[in-house]
């Protein structure tokens, strides 16, 4: 149960990121990849790799679901896309992000 | 959810996953290079850029595999493997654990086994549903059947698809070497056919052989009787044998061969029922409606046979309920004390495992800070518990058949299905369900401790384990109040006043066969008679039926003169010479001994009930023609070691009435063994058919009777004892950790100046109100449960040995943390 334990932030972040992402609709890796960097004005650079993973992760919980279909230029791609769950998920993951930012920006304001 | 997901991927879907993972990395790879291309990157520096980007390919893959194989099977293995060290790092705690639990399970599993032959599964026999016990019922009580009658039901019931019947009777079988005794089933119609019993050789009956045809069927394998077309002689009679049927016709009786009943047996008197009767009913036809049509049958039957057949009906029960019935009430006690302890055993065991959490909090502390979830902790107690509840099933498997073989030594000759039991897969799945139930209890106790964080003082853990002592205590004190009812009862059976004197006599029994003739009977008594009291040191001989305690050899309902058209009860009608009152001590209350042949006596209850002690001089008939004069009443008899009440008799001169079931009672100055010889040699001479039982003292005699209750009790009492072995140990052990977690107290209390009396007054003051919440409960339960059975004296039995065997316990570590050194105690905090 390692990898569902574990706690470093940017895996913590990383399913938030790519829930935030798969809630605009369907899409492949490549395409969140390339999302969370445009979004994040490539203030975030996460090993791409490490995307995969995490998705497939998220869909063996139920929070995503993928399928393989063809892309805009005819390409076979995995499509992934948001579950209820996911949606239930995200809105929790957004509240405890807020959550701890806004507390810990709070204590760094204040020091 | 996502447990199976992962389970089935690793499992099924391996290598489709990281299909997909390589294929999606490839797709990946070449959209950044494409990307990167356009935005003016050379193709090699693209290729190496987008790769950059990326990371390790071959490590994301394996992660992606690795993330469905570590999280489903190996983090179970893993915790099995840990709990399994952690088991054997307290090897003393294993063994001790497992001994209890396969005791525990392995008796409660043999239990479980006979319960289930008894009562929860259907007989051996082909819709063994539909099989019914037919006996005759008057007076509201019932006998078995007539042949006649039998035959009678049998043609004109139309709910019976078919009826047969059978008696068993001991034979000589005549070899070569000598006679030696077999056990004869005689049937009445297709006995074999009703049953479905499988022929193992040979053929079964035909229909022509099946009114007294002169053929034998062997019943049950590895006979040494004889081979099929043999013939061999049974009494005086001689038989072909035609077949071997296997064990179950015997209904679990021991019987060795079937012969069909001759013809004229039927045709004999309507008076007399010894048969067993057994009937299918049609598919279909509802158990109430069958005996209600019999009823009327019967009551067809009482218009044409008026002086024998009035009063009497038919009683119909279902069969598994009629041959399991004897068994009922001893399989009862036995499972409810065998699941006591169990229950007992599992709430001891559950104190040892909540001690062991409480001793790991250190290590749990550490793997908590080292990243483990409380879920994970939880499970790792779950799996440990597991573990120890399967080791102990495996154990328990190991000795279920050596203890169902002791059920079956013990039980098997009174209740002879138990016979049949066996260690099976039902055996197992019953072992496999209570260790589950045992591990959730398990878990449940060790998972409650660790939850309990704060608690690195052991408070909680103290009370928890103090509610299962008190839980433990309080079964173990119904145990005991029932083991000890048990033993009185037994006492009051073997010990309360048998109404006649035991010591000094000897009993030599022999059968004789039910089909010989009357003087040939009478002739054999007489001249065993004299024969015995001739023999050297013999002083007197007297002959009865059967002894007190044996049970009745024939009942049935006597006439009273001036009563008019009314019969009494079934009653016992027995054969005793008159000496046979005074050798054995046994009163005359009024009048006196028979000295003419129209005269007869009878028993203090006989004389109560039905003649208001009046009976001297008074008329009883058997079938209403011939009268015989009361002379004298005898005092009472138990005649059932089952119970103790007495049941009306009349007893029958030997000139008058003959038995074929001769027991001599002697006195002599001669052991046993010295009369033996010579009585085989005397019987052998008079009547080649007698079936000599040997010689043995009165009092021999009088405990093998009383043989099962003694079984009864000893098996409950042994309960009994294990039970409250089990709460001395449970006590002492939470009684230990509550003087060492008290420690620092003791020394305080100890340094401000206490007394040792004080300190172990404290103490002992936890272990007295643990005990008086336990007796409370457990004497709660009894009283709620048990009042009508379980006597005051007996209750507080229990309680007494309760409450010494807890003070006992608390003692000890009371007395040694009384002695401990102040200093030491509170430096060591």
């Amino acid at each position: 149960m390692s990898t569902k334990s574990r706690n470093d932030a940017l895996s913590g972040s990383l399913s938030l990121l790519v829930l935030k992402t798969l809630a605009l609709g369907e899409m492949h890796g490549y395409a969140i990849a390339s999302r969370i960097q445009q979004m994040s004005t490539d203030l975030l650079r996460v090993e791409e790799g490490s995307l995969y993973p995490a998705l497939h992760r998220m869909e063996q919980d139920g929070w995503i679901t993928s399928n393989w279909g063809l892309t805009d230029s005819n390409r076979r791609a995995r499509f992934y896309s948001l579950t209820k769950v996911g949606q239930q998920q995200l809105a929790q993951e957004r509240e405890t992000w807020l959550r701890i930012t806004r507390g810990v920006a709070l204590v760094l304001e204040s020091a | 959810m996502g447990f199976f997901n992962r389970l089935t991927n690793t499992l099924f879907n391996r290598d489709q996953s990281r299909e997909r993972a390589e294929e999606e990395a490839a797709f990946h790879l070449e959209m950044r290079e494409k990307e990167l291309l356009e935005k003016g990157f050379s193709a090699t520096e693209a290729k190496q850029k987008a790769r950059q980007g990326y990371g390790n390919v071959m490590r994301q893959q394996e992660q992606t595999g690795d993330m469905d194989l570590f999280a489903g099977l190996e983090g179970m293995m893993r915790d099995v493997k840990v709990a399994y060290r952690r088991l054997r790092r307290s090897p003393l705690f294993l063994a001790s654990s497992i001994l209890l639990l396969a005791v525990g399970l392995g008796v409660n599993a043999a239990v479980f086994s006979v319960l289930d032959t008894l009562f929860l599964r259907s007989m051996p026999f082909p819709s063994a549903e539909r099989l019914v016990l037919v006996q005759e019922s008057r007076n509201k009580e019932t006998s078995n059947s007539n042949p006649a009658r039998i035959m009678d039901w049998r043609t004109r019931v139309t709910a019976f698809e078919n009826v047969a019947s059978s008696y068993g009777e001991t034979l000589q079988l005549r070899e070569q070497e000598g006679n030696r005794p077999v056990v004869v089933m005689r049937s009445v119609g297709d006995w074999i056919g009703l049953l479905g019993g499988r022929m193992l050789e040979g053929r079964s009956f035909q229909a022509s052989e099946l009114d007294g045809g002169k053929v034998a069927i062997l019943v049950g394998k590895g006979h040494d009787i004889g081979r099929v077309g043999d013939k061999i002689r049974l009494g005086a009679e001689s038989y072909e044998v035609i077949g071997v049927v296997d064990q179950s016709v015997a209904l679990g009786d021991d019987v060795d061969v079937i012969t069909p009943l001759a013809s004229d047996m039927l045709k004999g008197s309507r008076r007399a029922g010894y048969l067993t009767g057994v009937a299918r009913l049609k598919p279909g036809v509802d158990i109430k409606a069958a005996e209600a049509e019999a009823a009327s049958v019967a009551e067809q039957l009482a218009r044409e046979y008026p002086e024998t057949d009035r009063g009497t009906t038919v009683r119909l029960q279902p069969a598994q309920e009629a041959w399991t019935a004897d068994a009922r009430q001893p399989a009862l006690y036995i499972q409810a004390a065998s699941a006591l302890l169990l229950l007992i055993t599992l709430v001891n065991l559950a104190g040892l495992l909540a001690a062991r959490a409480l001793e790991r909090k250190k290590e749990d502390t550490v793997r908590l800070f080292l990243g483990a979830g409380r879920w994970h902790l939880v499970r790792l107690h779950i799996v440990e518990s597991g573990l120890l509840v399967a080791l102990g099933c495996g154990a328990a498997m190991l000795l279920a058949p050596w203890a169902l073989a002791l059920l079956q030594a013990n039980y098997g000759d009174e209740f002879s299905p138990i016979k049949t039991a066996v260690i099976d897969a039902r055996v197992f799945g019953f072992l496999v369900l209570t260790g589950i139930l045992t591990t959730l209890l398990f878990a449940c106790v060790m998972a409650w401790q660790t939850s309990r964080e704060k608690d690195l003082r052991g408070t909680a853990q103290f009370r928890l384990r103090s509610v299962l002592i008190v839980a433990e205590a309080a079964l173990g004190l119904v145990l005991l109040a029932a083991a000890l009812q048990m033993v009185r009862d037994f006492a009051t059976l073997r010990f309360a006043p048998l109404g006649f004197r035991e010591q000094g006599l000897l009993v030599a029994r022999s059968y004789l066969s039910w089909g010989g003739e009357l003087k040939d009977l009478r002739r054999s008594i007489n001249s065993g008679l004299d024969q015995t009291r001739a023999m050297p040191g013999v002083s007197a001989v007297a002959i009865v039926d059967r002894l007190p305690l044996e049970g009745n050899s024939q009942d049935g309902p006597v006439f009273i003169q001036g009563q008019a058209e009314k019969t009494s009860d079934s009653v016992g009608q027995r054969m005793a010479s008159n000496n046979y009152f005074s050798l054995m001590g046994i009163p005359l209350l009024a009048g006196q001994l028979p000295t003419d042949d129209s005269a007869i006596l009878v028993n203090e209850s006989f004389a109560r009930r039905y003649l208001n002690n009046n009976a001297v001089g008074e008329n009883v008939s058997t079938d209403g023609k011939k009268w015989w004069r009361i002379s004298g009443v005898v005092g009472n008899l138990r005649y059932s070691s089952k119970t103790a009440l007495p049941r009306p008799e009349i007893f029958f001169s030997e000139r008058i009435q003959n038995w074929p079931m001769l027991t001599f009672v002697i006195r002599t100055s001669q052991p046993a063994s010295a009369l033996s010889p010579s009585l085989r040699k005397m019987w052998a001479n008079l009547n080649p058919d007698a079936n000599f039982l040997g010689v043995t003292s009165l009092e021999n005699r009088i405990d093998e009777i009383v043989i099962q209750p003694r079984r009864q009790r000893d098996v409950v009492a042994v309960f009994g004892l294990v039970a409250l072995v089990l709460v001395i140990a449970g006590v002492y052990g939470v009684m230990s950790s509550e003087m060492l977690r008290r420690r620092r107290e003791m020394g305080i209390r100890i340094a401000v100046g206490a007394s040792r009396v004080n300190i172990i007054g404290v103490a002992l003051g936890r272990a007295a109100w643990l005990c008086l919440i336990a007796s409370t409960i457990g004497t709660a339960v009894v009283l709620a449960l048990l009042r009508s059975w379980v006597q005051p004296l007996s209750l507080a039995g229990g309680i007494a040995a309760v409450c010494a065997g807890m003070i006992l316990a608390g003692f000890v570590p009371a007395w040694r943390g009384s002695k401990a050194d102040p200093i030491l105690a509170l430096r060591q905090e």
